[in-house]
């Protein structure tokens, strides 16, 4: 049995808007397209939809106009990422859905093994719109058109029991079924009013005298239409955009903007149960220059503090040249890291906090210097590698865990080495001399040849341990192509 | 035909007895596995998390240590060049790794070599490298924050002082977060620097004979003064290069 969810979305040209950019005053907002007025707030002199822009703007010249031709103070762009932000609310709750202009079909036939009725279907949708920012209505009938009536026609969440179409859509005006207006005004001739009244009319007459449009709305009037959903799979395009009503030059005034969007980006993320990989600010200035600034995160999170921090220490590190008119926040996504915990292993943190913190981390103390540390095939004694923080889940049974650690004597890295000066004598080394460094030698170990990569860069060092007159061992080498002496560390 | 039905019936009970044979071996390796994993649990669990202390690994360092290093509070490790200050350092970091525990190094040295640590520390170590002392300190914060980590060791040596630091007040901050995360804080400096105010202990480092064999350095001895709650302990130890 088909049930089919309706997540309309009243005024949605008007409602994408506000949702880019909440700070616009609704009342005074008219929405227009080139040159007719197509939505009109609610405090205006007179400006009515259906009104020509020069009309409107002499009627009111201090109303907000946002026009929604795309690449206009961002109107399109706006609408791409609501419509988008719908399809996102849809795949949260089922695979199969159709994503039309300002609405949303969502088939939720199996939803019912998750939720314990259709009411808590339509209120989890309603809940889910909410926090992406859209005020909707909710409609679940058997059918598509049902539906979409239902969710049009003025309660919050509208549910049409099974086998009940025809009896709902009954009393309901025939312009809900949105004919044309030369179908329209023949059911006005006839005096069809509500839909109940078309059902009753013979389905063959219909047919003969309204044609195919006819025949359709009478097969919908009768709840007898079974189009099946239009499933087209979406892209996942995590983009939210604003064009400033003032160019703005400060960092503190545009993260104000970029919290908003990253707000809206981050619930369409959770929709997908994915996290944020990368981010990709666009900014557009007040010379019509185009800028973009890259930041790469160190594990994926959908944390706002971090974003915005990582966003401030982008644009602090690399300030536009010109004011800022308007802003494109792109999000790569990625899996949110998957972590079984164990029973009896001690528990790291949990897996969005580390990427957090790292994430924070990286921004700190700079790229690569944050990680795992890791050996390299390579001959040379100070070559390593930092890779990705990933601690292993394998733990070992507390019956393996050896009673005594081995202990292991470390070598405390200078980096850079330190240039040194060797005084010999006969041939044996008497006293060494560098920065911070000064003794007579005790004790020599070594030499120890090390040869690496002969075929790209040469290098061959003399390694030689050596014990000085001021109690401390140091590793020092001989550069055999430069003939240089270096001290690469101390023994600690 | 009775024979042909006695036939089957015998065959019946034969799987049967079979299949009943079968459960009841996989029913005891289940509770074999079971009893091992009770008896693991009960191991760990004894005692809480935050009673328990950090093993060092060397039973006669965990003595002077009153059972291991405490967790949710803060050591102070210092001693001169080459006295053994890093090599205890990758010590406890080591221990704690072989105990399953996640640890982290800041190293604002940026002295820490890859080489001297183990396969299993280093799966289990988070390294960081800051600038700054003060960079490090703010590292040991968010790390603290995130929770989870067993061990933390804040390596200061032989890192020019450029900046001037209220010691007592950060150690004191390092010792809240410490606290609340239930992590065992490890500050290694070259001279005692905090305030005794916000350490649980104080271990110190002396330089101890060198062993060289065949022209080859193989070990160096180090004398560790643990000094908890007003008792003093000596212990002497060795580190092997060959490790």
């Amino acid at each position: 049995m088909a049930r089919i969810a309706c997540v309309y979305v009243p005024r949605f040209v008007r409602q994408s808007l506000l949702r880019a950019d909440p700070e616009l005053n609704g009342d005074k907002l008219i929405v227009h397209d080139d040159r007719v007025v197509l939505d009109a707030g609610a405090k205006l002199h007179g400006v009515r939809s259906g009104m020509t822009l020069i009309t409107a703007r002499a009627l009111d010249p201090r109303a907000v106009y946002r026009c929604t031709k795309s690449g206009e103070r961002g109107g399109g762009d706006a609408l791409s990422s609501a419509a988008a932000a719908l399809a996102d609310l849809a795949a949260a709750f089922s695979p199969r859905y159709e994503v039309q202009a300002g609405q949303v079909l969502i088939d939720v036939a199996d939803l019912c093994r998750l939720f314990d009725s259709e009411a808590h279907i339509a209120s989890a949708l309603t809940v889910a719109s909410r926090r992406l920012r859209f005020e909707t209505k909710i409609g679940i009938a058997g059918n598509r058109h049902t539906a979409e009536v239902a969710a049009r026609s003025g309660r919050e969440g509208e549910l049409v029991s099974p086998g009940r179409e025809a009896a709902f859509l009954a009393p309901l005006p025939i312009e809900m079924l949105s004919p044309s207006p030369e179908v329209m005004m023949l059911f006005r001739r006839w005096g069809v009013v509500q839909i109940g009244e078309l059902a009753n009319l013979p389905e063959r007459g219909v047919a003969v005298r309204l044609g195919v449009e006819g025949a359709r709305l009478a097969e919908i009037a009768r709840g007898e239409c079974d189009e099946p959903l239009l499933c087209r799979p979406q892209p996942l395009l995590f983009e939210e955009s604003i064009e400033l009503e003032w160019p703005v030059e400060n960092a503190e005034a545009l993260l104000f903007v970029l919290r908003r969007l990253t707000e809206n980006v981050i619930e369409r993320l959770i929709c997908h149960s994915l996290a944020c990989k990368r981010v990709t600010l666009t900014l557009g200035l007040s010379n019509r220059q185009k800028i973009d600034r890259q930041i790469e995160l160190a594990a994926p999170t959908r944390e706002m503090s971090t974003l915005l921090s990582l966003m401030r220490l982008k644009m602090e590190s690399e300030p536009p040249d010109n004011a800022i008119a308007w802003v494109r926040l792109s999000i790569t996504p990625s899996a949110a890291r998957p972590m079984q915990l164990s029973f009896f292993a001690p528990t790291g943190p949990s897996p969005d906090k580390l990427a957090t913190t790292l994430a924070r981390l990286e921004a700190m103390v700079g790229k690569g210097r944050v990680g795992a540390p890791a050996l390299v095939d390579s001959h040379l004694p100070d070559a390593f590698s930092v890779q990705p923080f990933a601690p292993s889940k394998k733990i070992a049974p507390i019956s393996s865990i050896p009673a005594a650690v081995p202990r292991a004597l470390a070598l405390h890295a200078f980096r850079p080495a330190r240039i040194a000066k060797v005084d010999r004598d006969r041939g044996r080394m008497r006293f060494l001399h560098a920065d911070g460094i000064s003794g007579q030698v005790i004790e020599v170990g070594g030499p120890y040849r090390v040869r690496e990569s002969w075929w790209f860069l040469p290098v061959a060092r003399d390694y030689y341990d050596i014990e000085l007159s001021d109690g401390a061992v140091y590793r020092l080498y001989q550069d055999l192509h430069a003939k240089g002496w270096y001290i690469d560390g101390c023994y600690d | 035909m009775e024979l042909e039905e006695g036939f089957r019936r015998s065959i019946d009970i034969c799987s049967f007895v079979q299949y009943t044979v079968h459960m009841a071996a996989t029913a005891a390796k289940i509770a074999n596995v079971l009893s091992h994993l009770r008896e693991d649990a009960r191991l760990r669990e004894t005692v809480p998390r935050e009673d328990r202390r950090l093993s060092s690994g060397v039973s006669s360092l965990d003595v002077a240590l009153q059972g291991g290093l405490p967790r949710g509070r803060v050591l102070e490790l210092s001693g001169p060049r080459s006295s053994g200050r890093l090599s205890m350092a990758v010590q406890l970091l080591s221990a704690a790794a072989a105990r399953g525990e996640w640890t982290a190094l800041i190293d604002v040295s940026d002295a820490f070599d890859p080489r001297s640590a183990s396969l299993l520390m280093m799966d289990r170590l988070l390294w960081v490298r800051p600038r700054m002392t003060f960079d490090g300190f703010k590292v040991a914060d968010l790390i603290l924050d995130a929770g989870g980590f067993g061990l933390v060791v804040l390596y200061l040596c032989e890192h020019p002082q450029r900046e001037r630091l209220d010691w007592t007040a950060l150690a004191l901050r390092l010792k809240h977060r410490a606290e609340r995360s239930q992590a065992a804080v490890l500050l290694v400096t070259d001279v005692p620097r905090a305030g005794s105010v916000a350490l649980a202990g104080r271990i110190h480092t002396r330089s101890g004979a060198y062993r060289w064999r065949g022209g080859l350095l193989e070990k160096r001895e180090s004398e560790i003064t643990v000094e908890i709650k007003h008792a003093v302990s000596e212990v002497p130890l060795a580190f092997d290069l060959s490790e």
